[in-house]
């Protein structure tokens, strides 16, 4: 509790200061708000989309011909694979923007959260028909998203754990392996469309002089901010709030992100790890809030995204565990309201004072 | 003879329509064309004084219904579920109908004289709300714009304001997405603006047939369900997203558009609708790229002569005469999303960032007044019983 006060009266102070005229701020121009999409496309999302490529390539090669094989070894480079390539995703996740957007958009590669438990329902299905033409990657990924993305694999994999289902072969590594295989070529795709003469980072650094996706900079820099809120949002909701319920009596363990694999902190982390490079990095929005003149307000804010991220590593996992525990959810609802805070700043004074409007009903037609 | 009896003899003599006509559809009808007459006489309004509803966020997340009056002073507020969209207005009661931002499911009845919630009710099993809906001339049935998302197919729950808004029928929309709708003046028909994009709750907001889309404004019987008019744009127009629509006393229906193909093309975002016919209006070229392909709301004045259509995104209003499709004016006001017509003539609400309520006078030519500001963002609409 007097961490969280100390916390509070620091915010306070932060943005107290922040009230007082800064005499020394330049006014931006259409130029930073370049600057500050270039730098991010190249020191943020280029390494995300690329990790994710590696990775996800890495665990359709860790699984290609591993059904059967009951080696400790080989079930855990698999596993090992598995973690890497969601631990990618999941830093490549909060970019909401650009070739992910298009289509059935980032479910394509993880469909969560699954409200309906249609994933279970299909895989089910799958797994009882043993339909051969799921086992074609060229089939596959002209299936339900469901049956092909990441939470199917972890699905099949973790049923009950990777050694055991490689040890006995099979449909069901079979289909895992090609749902690996088509996983890997999404993702070689969307880092495809980013880079290239014509990749939307192209579209993105082009975007001060108008062109089919950008009137402006300043277009470009919003989707980048927005990403910014919408990751907030959906650690705070989707992947918190509704585990951690409003007790530990009416938690919701079974409602954590990726529980089979153990690794919804991970993921958490991970998320926030990308939002505070978005906001921290060279050029990033920290960098173009100090030179409208609001460095006060950066410096609290850069110092809120490393709490974010230290905060989350700091719970004990698994998360499942931690919201019916007291103590791991105190810490929890430290978090939450920690990332209630930055969001308040990203959607208000940060994007006031760097000229960017994230509106409510800008966003994506109604 | 006004419009009611041509619904009658519609009903004596049912054209068979492609999409399976219910019994329902005609028993609706058939309550519709006499309830109508009978409550016709009694046009009993609710509390005195213009008032104005909208939806908005604070900054801690929770979404509220909020109501305040011409002079932008604060009237009643109640707490939602999520975040809300548009609001129908009972035409003869105290009571509007709240629903969900699209793909919510839930729909709040409230009574505006006591500033308290009736009721809520949801979406139908495989249905979501689009997030408007309109009352029928007497206020027994409520029409609201759904999403039957398993086949796609946009359609309009129709619901008994007279027994708990218990859904009791449920009508072709005019076409994938209707997210708007309205009922002319001639009391029988149905007009939506059918945005033509395909969604599925299970991606969330994603548009699935870009490509493919194919926007309209339709009539739609509202007795039978009979679709009688599809009016769709010409085909380098088919990516403009028909979303919002306002109907004027005299049957001209204003429309908005939301295009989703390339920024640098040049197309239309408001047009009318008359007699089956569109009619598109041209902004000059520089409004025109302020306007960033997107329009948020639509709205006549009260006179019906004026058209506003906002810009959230380009952070402008744009005011234009209904008569001669020309743009009258524009004014600044970043996220400015919401608007309604004032009681006066040439005089709008308008709602935008920061939570401010702006009175524009069009006659004026003056900026925008600051009637006042609520905590957190106001959501895309804004409504008043007429």
């Amino acid at each position: 509790m007097p961490r969280l006060r100390s916390f509070r009266l620091l915010l306070l102070c932060t943005l107290g200061l922040l009230l007082i005229p800064a005499g020394a701020a330049r006014p931006l121009e259409p130029a930073d708000h370049a600057r500050l999409a270039a730098s991010l496309t190249d020191g943020v999302v280029m390494p995300a989309y690329r990790g994710h490529a590696a990775a996800t390539r890495a665990l359709a090669e860790a699984l290609a011909g591993a059904c059967g094989n009951a080696e400790t070894a080989v079930a855990k480079r698999v596993e090992a694979s598995f973690h890497d390539a969601m631990e990618a995703w999941q830093h490549a996740a909060p970019i909401h923007l650009g070739p992910i957007m298009t289509g059935f958009g980032p479910a394509r590669v993880q469909y969560w959260p699954d409200r309906r438990g249609t994933g279970a329902r299909q895989l089910r299905r799958a797994l009882a028909a043993e339909d051969p033409r799921l086992l074609d990657p060229d089939a596959l990924a002209e299936a339900s998203v469901a049956l092909r993305d990441l939470q199917a694999l972890e699905r099949l994999l973790y049923d009950p754990d990777p050694g055991t289902v490689l040890a006995a072969g099979g449909y069901g590594c079979a289909l895992a392996a090609t749902v690996a295989q088509v996983q890997a070529r999404l993702a070689a795709d969307l880092l495809a469309a980013w880079e290239g003469p014509d990749g939307f980072r192209q579209t993105v650094l082009t975007a001060a002089a108008g062109n089919d996706a950008y009137f402006d900079a300043g277009e470009a820099a919003a989707d980048f901010l927005r990403s910014l809120s919408t990751t907030l949002d959906i650690v705070i909701a989707q992947k918190l709030e509704i585990p951690l319920g409003a007790s530990a009596e009416t938690s919701r363990p079974r409602l954590v992100e990726n529980g089979r694999s153990g690794r919804s902190l991970r993921n958490i982390v991970a998320n926030l790890e990308t939002a505070a490079a978005l906001y921290r990095s060279e050029n990033g929005f920290g960098d173009l809030l100090s030179q409208a003149g609001s460095w006060p307000l950066d410096r609290g804010m850069r110092d809120l995204f490393g709490e974010l991220v230290a905060q989350a590593e700091a719970v004990a996992p698994p998360l499942s565990a931690a919201v019916t525990d007291p103590d791991r959810r105190a810490a929890l609802e430290t978090l939450v309201e920690k990332l209630k805070t930055a969001r308040v700043l990203v959607t208000g004074a940060l994007a006031q004072e760097i000229g960017l409007v994230i509106g409510f009903n800008a966003t994506d037609g109604d | 003879m006004d419009g009611l009896d041509q619904t009658r003899g519609d009903l004596d003599h049912p054209q068979a329509p492609d999409w399976g006509m219910s019994r329902r559809s005609l028993l609706v009808g058939a309550l519709l064309g006499v309830a109508a007459s009978a409550l016709r006489a009694g046009q009993a309004r609710g509390a005195a004084g213009a008032l104005f509803v909208g939806c908005r966020t604070d900054a801690a997340g929770q979404d509220h219904l909020t109501a305040f009056d011409a002079a932008g002073a604060p009237r009643f507020e109640l707490p939602l579920p999520a975040r809300g969209h548009g609001i129908a207005f009972h035409p003869h009661q105290p009571q509007g109908v709240l629903f969900a931002r699209r793909p919510g499911r839930f729909a709040v009845v409230f009574d505006y004289a006591e500033g308290v919630a009736l009721r809520r009710f949801d979406a139908a099993e495989g249905r979501h709300f689009y997030g408007h809906g309109t009352f029928s001339p007497d206020g027994r049935w409520l029409f609201s714009t759904e999403n039957a998302y398993a086949s796609g197919d946009g359609v309009l729950g129709v619901r008994d304001a007279a027994d708990g808004y218990r859904l009791v029928d449920e009508l072709p929309g005019g076409g994938i997405g209707p997210h708007d709708v309205g009922l002319l003046p001639d009391r029988t028909t149905l007009v939506t603006a059918v945005g033509g994009i395909r969604t599925h709750p299970a991606y969330d907001r994603a548009k699935l047939n870009l490509d493919t889309m194919e926007p309209a404004v339709a009539s739609i019987e509202a007795a039978s369900g009979r679709v009688l008019d599809r009016v769709t744009l010409a085909p380098h127009l088919h990516q403009a997203s028909i979303r919002h629509l306002d109907v004027a006393a005299d049957g001209r229906v204003a429309i908005g558009m939301q295009y989703e193909g390339g920024k640098q093309d040049r197309v239309p975002l408001v047009g009318l609708w008359q007699d089956g016919a569109v009619r598109l209006f041209e902004a000059p070229e520089p409004v025109r790229r302020r306007m960033r392909q997107y329009v948020g709301s639509v709205r006549f004045d009260a006179s019906g002569r004026l058209v506003a259509a906002s810009c959230p995104r380009g952070g402008l209003v744009t005011i234009w005469d209904a008569d001669t499709g020309t743009l009258v004016r524009t004014l600044a006001l970043p996220d400015g999303c919401g608007v309604a017509p004032a009681r006066e003539g040439g005089c709008f609400l308008l709602t935008g960032l920061g939570g401010r309520i702006v009175r524009a006078d069009v006659t004026d030519g003056a900026p925008g007044a600051l009637l006042g500001q609520v905590d957190g963002a106001w959501d895309n609409h804004l409504g008043g019983p007429a």
